[in-house]
């Protein structure tokens, strides 16, 4: 993992949990809020090795936790789960693939909740299980499903302006070469 | 199989995740205020973006709407005004009384503006970060208002931002008081609206059948009967309006009844609110 990708991974979860804690639109229109942290935990534990599962976790896992009436350190339990689980099988995920991504935002996005509201059943305040909070479980899997292509395309993006493109092949070949000899 | 890398990896995890779980209650909402240090930039990034938005809208309001609606404010304000005098009497003849009664007066509301800086991202809690701390002389269990009615209570507090519990979460429950018929009960949340709570326990005299009117202490529940704060339990000053009755049950195997109860401030659309120092 180089710099590049700490630093961006680390952003990625700051801004996603800026976004969670200070964007309301879709409170006032769907009634409940999306999580980015799960399709950007597909992308990192798709594209990138395991210290950045490691880091995406702890800190966009902790970061989710502050804001939230959650003991400190369940989001990052199931954001690392999600993750580990996603890593171990990523040869299997065709990640370059549109409806991998959005199948992957989907198991993640329904994942990481499900396991938080586990979680949270063994502690002093457990979650109420109520019919809306299911409806507002599969909206956030829906919504996740639906980030995490955008997610990939942000990242494709931020790779082709900041990384070393290959250079363009020559077109030069030997065997085309014209050798001229004396007759 | 998992490898010795991931392993390693899932052990820091576990173990980071475990020491943050065994943090006391205090320390972790400590932390928590820290960590949320980390994001001021977005806060003032959002009130900026808030007030230019504002200021945008304000250039494109035409001059008859504004002028129609300062000719609104100036009734209301005259007719403000007329409360107001008669209120002051009536607090006066009411400070009176309370001396020859020997009743000690009620303390006045010390009301600090605030503004809601972030909401919960988890959508099974029902908190917000308002932008008033201990700096600003706010401490934990103050009751949070806004002019239309009770908001919640203060949950947590860092040296610039608080966290408030809002009602209709699990954590937030306060002795209501029907206004009409003088029942004490208690506000619990309702699962299905979160618009809605339930002010439950209150007392029942005749048994009850569906589309039965229902009668308590020889007065009428209705919906529509409006909901105060009753001052018990010393946390939320009485008088404090939380909402209106929209229909009563009996509950707890005819034991007491219940009513829904319809908030009085829409808990989703907050902006500014107010801290009740007392």
């Amino acid at each position: 993992m180089n710099r590049l990708e700490t630093i961006s991974i680390l952003f990625a979860a700051w801004v996603a949990v800026a976004f969670e804690v200070c964007f309301n639109g879709f409170r006032h229109v769907v009634g409940f809020q999306i999580s980015l942290l799960p399709p950007l935990m597909v992308y990192v534990a798709l594209s990138n090795s395991l210290p950045g599962v490691v880091l995406l976790a702890l800190a966009g896992g902790i970061a989710h936790d502050a804001f939230s009436a959650n003991p400190i350190g369940v989001a990052t339990l199931s954001l690392a789960v999600t993750g580990m689980l996603l890593h171990h099988n990523r040869d299997l995920v065709l990640r370059d693939q549109g409806y991998a991504q959005v199948a992957m935002g989907l198991l993640a996005s329904a994942l990481v909740p499900a396991l938080t509201v586990l979680a949270l059943m063994n502690t002093q305040h457990p979650v109420a299980l109520t019919w809306r909070l299911l409806g507002h479980w599969l909206g956030m899997a829906v919504g996740g499903a639906v980030c995490t292509p955008l997610v990939f395309r942000f990242f494709a993006l931020l790779n082709h302006w900041f990384s070393y493109q290959p250079l363009p092949e020559s077109r030069f070949r030997d065997t085309r070469q014209i050798k001229r000899t004396r007759i | 199989m998992l490898r010795k890398p991931q392993y390693i990896a899932l052990g820091i995890l576990a173990l980071a995740g475990l020491i943050f779980l065994s943090l006391p209650d205090a320390l972790a909402s400590r932390v928590k205020l820290t960590l949320t240090g980390l994001f001021l930039p977005v806060f003032g990034l959002a009130e900026t973006t808030q007030n230019v938005a504002r200021q945008v809208g304000n250039t494109v309001v035409p001059r008859s709407d504004l002028i129609r609606e300062l000719e609104q404010l100036r009734a209301e304000k005259q007719k403000l005004e007329f409360n107001l005098a008669q209120t002051q009497e009536a607090i006066r003849e009411n400070e009176r009384l309370r001396k020859l009664a020997g009743v000690p007066a009620r303390p006045a509301w010390k009301l600090k503006p605030a503004r809601v800086i972030a909401r919960d991202p988890a959508n099974w809690w029902r908190t917000v970060f308002i932008d008033l701390g201990s700096k600003d002389g706010v401490r934990v269990d103050l009751p949070v208002m806004t002019p239309e009615g009770l908001v919640g209570r203060v949950a947590a507090v860092g040296t610039t931002r608080s966290q408030v519990v809002l009602l209709g979460d699990q954590t937030c429950r306060v002795a209501g008081l029907v206004r009409e018929t003088a029942e004490n009960g208690i506000i619990v949340p309702y699962a299905a609206d979160p618009s809605i709570v339930t002010l439950t326990y209150l007392s029942r005299n005749s048994s009850v059948k569906p589309g039965q009117t229902i009668t308590t202490s020889g007065l009428e529940l209705k919906p529509g009967n409006q909901v105060l704060t009753s001052g018990l339990g010393g946390v939320f000053p009485a008088g404090i309006r939380i909402g209106e009755i929209l229909d009563v049950r009996s509950d707890g195997f005819g034991l007491y009844q219940s009513a829904r109860v319809k908030l009085a401030v829409n808990l989703n659309a907050l902006d500014h609110v107010w801290v009740v120092a007392q």
